[in-house]
């Protein structure tokens, strides 16, 4: 085992991890801003130097930059370092602006917090300062040069991981910036991560600018419900709003990144269209109701279909925008309690196809988070997932008169083939977040929650399973689909006696093998792999 | 008084030398044919016996430097010629270029020959246009003549040489940011390591060579390694040429053996002193990144062993160049630091933070104080900032290439040198100097 010392600790070391790395993993911070691990290390912040010594001589080095060696000695607090990262900040903050109280990024700023960490305290200079433009990049991207340190991380990101190539460097010595080659702009699927990843307030992002002081914000760990990748991210929340998404570090699922149809896509949550409260009658009939009327209203229709018709005569269509837990109860109210006849999923899929990026990220074309999971989880229940068209084809034969229909899906649309077949239904029961042609054709709409306002697991096209969490509470009367679906269970005397989510959450892990032996711990904030996705 | 000793600029004076039948008529291509006639180790061996050293200033054994290139290249390989001559008091390399061309060429084939690579790259500085065009007249001729080219006189060496013009920037005279302009890339210098032997042009094996290193060769090639080695010091064989400009009465181009005059030789005998009643103020030795040296420390001997190479050795000044910048009592010494200055503020790639921001401060400070508005506290804050960049003639520096060091010597030796000449702008507040900086052309 070849090992190194940092602070003089022995760290074994790791191939193809250079000492920045290798110190960050074993908690010792060396304060840096060109590296990025998801990006190459190109030494240019200076940052990051140390004092290296290979073979008795001793220099200060970029860490980034070197590699470890058998018996390398590297001190990063020596009175040479702490000299040397005074300077370079000095050096950074000479024609930097003094904005901090505008810059959206001031109490995440890497130039605010070093500068309070390794900075000398006050500014030598009193020369003018070089004053840079500010720019319109893009459609979500703004870059505010002038505070900008030319890091060059959001270039490399263009360049490495996106592929699109879209950032260049223009100009020369301190009058170099960032900018758009002419022609070009900022627009890939996956612009939004530039800003997580400016130290600075440099690259900014126009939906959020202004918006709100980060210290105000709570961020939430969850999952993107945008496509079936899953991305892990964090909702940063305050007063009850969402403010930004940004994407967690998973190296099993999204590396550090997530696109910009997922960050942007959370709108939904605070439109005026969502549900508040259970509704009953269709279109312009609908009237508000409330939780023991509309659950009531479910009992009957459903017992007066069955009654008429017999038990295949009732249908569920499940959704993919469901978590585990909610396809668990769903599939368990479905056979056990509502003894319905077949379920099928409405696939949402985008005609372009996954789109895949230079670095491999992928935005998937399923835009649902748990098809996977759906299907998993109905099948290990006893219940085949059918096509959709299969319940049209049965409405319109009139073997199917009542319809259990989730929803959840933020831009729901219907075919004319559904549309024609939903007015044939007797009785049809809409579980979903938004108002729309749907609900608006149901006999009971049930007021669900989106992804931020429940607790749960996802399961992504891969198999791997990760917890969302509630960092909202649903709006209005709207309730948890867990507990929609509990709810109507216990309107049956289904007896479903679920005082939280976690407690579903056994139940499935002991009855779905492909959940078997898994448990949330494990889980924890990076997800674990299905059994079955294991092998 | 000193003589000269002419090697690779000899023929300077020979009508039509870029001729190539001129050029052979002088043995031009000899040497090349018999480098063929070696194996490229044996050629490798030759040049690394001579003694043959890098004149681009690093000083390293041209041979040894070659000789870590692939035996058995599994990709190409390059040889790049660094023709993008832009220190500030430097003249040599143009005049090698200018006026024997097929001297560099041929050294350039019989080195590429040594590395086994299939491809030399001429890089040429932007402004040498001329140069240029007569390079690529002398690549063509030659090329004719199979000098160039598919099997180099019938032998199975194949070779192509091209010309290419430099991007317009100091810095694309650093080797790797040459390398990356040459790549169509800004110049900005690379981190090393990887240093270009492992991965240069294009990522391939590349080595970067001098215009003089090169012109030698032929010679060491075709008048043997002992011929060489009997030249100039024993450290440091062969000659040099030297660029002296500024204020002297015969300014030019001084070929000389290594250790073979005093630098007061050579600006007093050679290139003929100061003008009439102006006294010597101060000599920059070695191109505008070396800082001055005062009249009292000019009676070193020319031999780059004297003056050590930072962090190798006890200092006395540095070589560099060899491009002597003499400057007379007329010249105002924050005057010229503020040309300095201005010129590496305005040639910084600006990648790294400690050159990006504190050459344009250190100007502005300096700009400062030759107009009237220094602080007694500038002066210590300049040698900070320049310290910050790099310490005075020590091996460390906080930026990615030596252009740090390059700018930062000189600041903080006009500051060491002439210290009293800084106050006496501070106290005064203003120029004590009024000179006429109007350009004369001498009658």
């Amino acid at each position: 085992m070849a090992t190194f010392t940092i602070d003089g600790k022995e760290i074994e070391i790791v191939p193809g991890k250079n000492v920045l790395k290798t110190a960050l993993d074993n908690g010792i911070h060396i304060p840096h801003y060109c590296y990025h691990p998801g990006l190459s290390a190109p030494g240019n912040c200076r940052m990051c130097m140390v004092e290296i010594e290979v073979g008795g001589r001793r220099s200060l080095l970029t860490s980034c930059t070197t590699m470890p060696a058998e018996g390398m000695v590297v001190e990063t607090k020596t009175e040479a370092v702490a000299r040397h990262q005074q300077a370079v900040m000095e050096f950074l903050l000479v024609n930097h602006p003094l904005d901090c109280p505008v810059c959206d990024q001031a109490g995440e700023c890497d130039l605010q917090n070093y500068s309070y960490t390794y900075g000398p305290g006050k500014s030598r200079f009193a020369e003018e300062k070089v004053v840079q433009p500010k720019k319109d990049i893009g459609k979500h991207i703004l870059l505010y040069s002038d505070r900008c340190i030319r890091c060059t991380r959001c270039i490399r990101f263009c360049d490495e991981i996106s592929g699109t190539h879209e950032l260049g460097y223009f100009n020369r010595g301190v009058h170099n910036e960032i900018d758009i080659f002419p022609g070009e702009r900022l627009d890939n699927r996956m612009s939004g991560n530039t800003v997580d990843i400016c130290p600075v307030g440099a690259l900014l992002d126009r939906e959020f600018l202004f918006k709100q002081r980060v210290w105000f914000l709570k961020g939430t760990d969850t999952v993107c419900a945008g496509c079936s990748a899953g991305c892990s991210i964090r909702a940063d929340i305050n007063n009850e709003r969402i403010y930004r998404l940004v994407p967690r570090q998973n190296p099993a699922v999204n590396d550090y990144w997530m696109c910009d149809d997922g960050r942007y896509g959370w709108g939904h949550v605070h439109s005026d269209s969502r549900l508040l409260f259970p509704l009953l009658g269709q279109g312009q009939a609908e009237a508000l109701a409330l939780w023991e009327a509309a659950l009531a209203r479910v009992v009957e229709g459903f017992a007066a279909v069955r009654e008429a018709h017999g038990e295949g005569a009732v249908a569920g269509i499940a959704s993919g925008h469901l978590t585990n837990e909610e396809q668990y109860l769903f599939g368990k109210l479905f056979k056990g309690v509502l003894k319905g006849g077949p379920v099928a999923l409405r696939p949402k899929l985008s005609a372009e196809g996954d789109v895949v990026f230079k670095s491999g990220f992928t935005v998937r074309a399923d835009k649902t988070p748990n098809t996977r999971g759906a299907r998993e989880i109905l099948g290990a229940l006893g219940l085949p997932v059918l096509d959709a068209s299969e319940i049209w084809k049965g409405i319109q034969e009139g073997r199917i008169q009542a319809l259990y229909f989730l929803g959840g899906d933020p831009a729901e649309r219907l075919s004319e083939t559904e549309k024609a077949a939903l007015g044939g239904v007797d009785f049809l029961v809409v579980q979903d977040i938004l108002a729309s042609e749907l609900t608006r054709m149901a006999h009971v709409t049930l007021p669900g929650a989106a992804f931020i306002e429940k607790d749960g697991t996802f399961t992504n096209h891969a198999g791997h399973v990760q917890q969302i969490r509630r960092g909202l509470a649903p709006p209005g009367d709207a309730r948890a689909d867990w507990e929609i679906l509990r709810d109507v269970a216990n309107a049956m005397d289904g007896g479903f006696a679920y005082a939280d989510v976690r407690e579903v959450w056994a139940e499935l892990v002991g009855t779905v093998k492909a959940f078997a032996g898994m448990d949330l711990d494990r889980i924890g904030d990076r997800g674990a792999p299905l059994a079955a996705a294991e092998e | 008084m000193p003589e000269e000793y002419k090697v690779i600029t000899k023929l300077f004076d020979v009508e039509g030398l870029a001729d190539l039948d001129t050029y052979r008529a002088h043995d031009g291509y000899k040497a090349l044919e018999k480098a063929l006639k070696m194996t490229p180790d044996e050629v490798i061996q030759a040049v690394q016996d001579s003694g043959l050293a890098g004149r681009g200033g690093a000083w390293f054994n041209t041979g040894m430097k070659w000789s870590f290139m692939p035996k058995d290249p599994k990709v190409p390989s390059y040889l790049c010629v660094n023709c993008d001559e832009s220190e500030p008091g430097t003249f040599k390399d143009r005049e090698l270029m200018r006026r024997n061309p097929h001297q560099l060429l041929e050294g350039a084939v019989i080195g590429a020959y040594a590395i086994r690579a299939s491809a030399v790259y001429i890089y040429i500085r932007g402004e040498m246009w001329e140069e240029l065009v007569q390079m690529e007249r002398v690549i063509a001729q030659a090329r004719e003549a199979g000098y160039v080219g598919r099997h180099i006189l019938g032998s199975d060496y194949s070779v192509e040489v091209y010309a290419h013009p430099g991007a317009g920037a100091y810095i694309c005279g650093e080797e790797t940011g040459l390398i990356q302009s040459l790549e169509g890339k800004r110049a900005e210098p690379r981190v090393k390591p990887p240093f270009p032997a492992q991965r240069g042009i294009f990522d391939c094996p590349t080595t970067v060579n001098n215009v003089q290193t090169l012109s030698y060769v032929p010679h060491i090639i075709h008048k043997g390694t002992e011929w060489f080695k009997g030249l100039g010091s024993e450290r440091y064989p062969g000659t040099f040429v030297f660029c002296v400009s500024g204020h002297v009465r015969n300014p030019g181009l001084f070929e000389l053996e290594l250790g073979a005059a005093t630098m007061r030789e050579i600006i007093y005998d050679l290139a003929g002193g100061p003008y009439e009643g102006r006294a010597l103020k101060a000599v920059i030795p070695g191109g505008a990144s070396t800082p001055p040296m005062t009249p009292d420390q000019i009676d070193i001997v020319m031999d780059p062993a004297n003056f050590a190479i930072p962090g190798r050795g006890d200092f006395q000044g540095m070589f560099g160049t060899g491009g002597m910048i003499v400057m007379d009592d007329t010249t105002c010494m924050v005057d010229a630091l503020l040309n300095l200055m201005n010129f590496f503020a305005h040639e910084s790639c600006g990648q790294c933070t400690p050159c990006r921001e504190g050459c344009p401060w250190a100007r502005d400070i300096v700009w400062r104080i030759e107009h009237g508005q220094g602080r007694p506290e500038d002066l210590d804050m300049l040698l900070e900032v320049a310290d910050n960049v790099a310490g005075f003639l020590s091996p460390r520096y906080s930026t990615i290439c030596l252009f740090g060091p390059a700018f930062s010597y000189p600041l903080q030796g006009f500051l060491q040198s002439f210290r009293s000449e800084f106050e006496a702008h501070i106290e005064q507040g203003g120029c004590p100097i009024k000179q006429d900086k109007s350009i004369k052309v001498p009658g």
